[in-house]
């Protein structure tokens, strides 16, 4: 970390009105952020307002960003040759990352669609693993009955499909 | 957890295999009031991630997730995704068949594609990148290339492989020396009177000389103790595996460079036995080409040939 640089803050604002100081190079993980600042915006006291996001979500969002930039931050400034110490750390940032986001899926849902809408990618994607860990070990006929979809499949259909892959459908060892 | 090992053990044991039957082995419910409402961006980012098995599995769910599936776009999607561990790709010789095999280090199971190879025709893989296999006869002259998920096959012409202006090379020699992300690595036995250890070591750019970056655990090479130890080794992204064949001993281990973790990988039926000659390929990246062929022998580091 770059030594008599100026601290700077920016506050971001729920839905519900509540408030989230944090470091704006924090907050910059966010492309919505960055635009914002990007244009002159946001800086002021009054904060970026984020609509459509509770402050229940918001919190856990800044979370997620302090986390990373501290992590990202103390990683610019190892000694650069020391591998181990890097892998180590990466090592507790995914370790971080999977506590943090063993969540109630409604809770999960809300943190998707808002890191989506302020462009966090990191947390999009660690999201998504999440929610793609759920759906693996299915078959496709639980897929149906937990989505409510209809098989509109002839039978004729399907056993090409499962003709074009069949190491898909036969037993592993 | 701690609940599931408590007492009745014979019960749990049944339990779990009758579960492992029907492919399910996640108990975690998916809420449909979620999943029915997810964007359709959103979704499909999360069906990028998935295991490669599971996402032709779901293939058959409906229409329409075929069609996504199985879209160029998807693809791309797909590939862009990382997904952690390559797989493994194998043919062993027996009867002078070729039995192909695919190892999935992640799961600790190995598929069995049906690949549309001349049987009079001896092959064996030379490398491999986005999915696809490289195929080479006994004569080393014709090349072929398979993606065995899709168990599309071609053979292609003679010609040195070339993609835009770069020559690939296609052979490591020697055996045991493989490099990955711009580092070279050496793996080999190292054996002192009658003890046997597997030893990494990392080329050091300034000083060209090896050092020994990582051993096996002595707990596992306490097995080679006296025996005559025959190693063969090759890598990918970062994951390296290895086969360790004796007399009437054939074990395959998988090496992480990344985080530095030993694995034991277990041996299928194509591979169980001590005679097979195991050829083994890595699978680029398990990211497997769905619809296309665009990625033909890219640059994947470690390509490499056994």
């Amino acid at each position: 970390m770059a030594a008599g640089k100026p601290v700077v803050m920016v506050t971001l604002v729920s839905s519900d009105g509540q408030s989230f100081q944090l470091l704006e190079e924090a907050a910059l993980l966010s492309a919505m952020v960055r635009d914002t600042i990007q244009i002159g915006q946001g800086r002021g006291p009054a904060g970026i307002p984020i609509r459509n996001i509770t402050g229940q979500t918001l919190s856990m969002v800044v979370v997620y960003c302090n986390k990373h930039y501290t992590a990202a931050a103390a990683a610019d400034g190892d000694d650069a040759a020391d591998e181990e110490k890097k892998v180590a750390n990466k090592k507790q940032l995914r370790e971080w990352d999977e506590q943090f986001i063993n969540l109630e899926q409604d809770k999960l849902y809300d943190i998707l669609v808002a890191a989506n809408n302020l462009g966090i990618d990191g947390l999009v994607d660690l999201c998504c693993w999440r929610f793609a860990d759920m759906m693996k070990g299915k078959s496709a006929s639980e897929i149906r009955v937990k989505l409510g979809i209809r098989d509109d499949f002839t039978s004729e259909q399907r056993a090409q499909i499962e003709k074009d892959s069949p190491w898909v459908w036969s037993r592993t060892t | 957890m701690e609940a599931n090992q408590s007492p009745p053990h014979k019960r749990s044991r049944r339990d779990r295999n009758q579960e492992k039957a029907p492919s399910s082995n996640s108990t975690e419910v998916m809420k449909q009031e979620i999943w029915s409402e997810f964007p359709g961006d959103l979704f499909e980012t999360v069906v990028a991630r998935l295991p490669v098995a599971a996402m032709f599995r779901f293939r058959t769910v409906c229409r329409k997730w075929h069609s996504m599936l199985g879209s160029e776009n998807f693809s791309q999607q797909y590939s862009e995704a990382p997904h952690g561990l390559p797989w493994l790709y194998a043919i062993t010789h027996e009867n002078a068949d070729n039995n192909v095999a695919m190892y999935d280090p992640s799961l600790k199971k190995w598929h069995h594609p049906s690949i549309p190879l001349d049987p009079a025709k001896i092959v064996f893989p030379v490398a491999s990148a986005g999915g696809l296999v490289c195929l080479l006869d006994l004569s080393h002259m014709n090349f072929s290339i398979c993606n065995p998920l899709t168990q599309s096959f071609k053979e292609i012409p003679h010609s040195p492989v070339a993609v835009g202006s770069t020559l690939y090379f296609m052979c490591a020699e020697p055996e045991g020396v493989l490099s990955y992300d711009g580092k070279v690595m050496l793996v080999g036995l190292l054996c002192k009177n009658a003890a046997t250890c597997v030893c990494i070591w990392e080329l050091q750019k300034m000083t060209l000389l090896w050092k020994e970056v990582d051993r096996m655990p002595n707990i596992w090479c306490l097995e080679f103790y006296g025996k005559h130890m025959k190693m063969t080794c090759l890598g990918n992204s970062g994951l390296l595996m290895l086969s360790l064949k004796a007399k009437r001993m054939n074990r395959l281990v998988t090496y992480n460079l990344l985080n530095k973790e030993w694995q034991k990988g277990t041996f299928g039926r194509a591979t169980s036995t001590d005679q097979a000659d195991l050829k083994v390929q890595v699978h680029g990246d398990e990211r497997f080409d769905v619809a296309s062929n665009h990625e033909m022998m890219a640059s994947v580091p470690g390509c490499l040939i056994l």
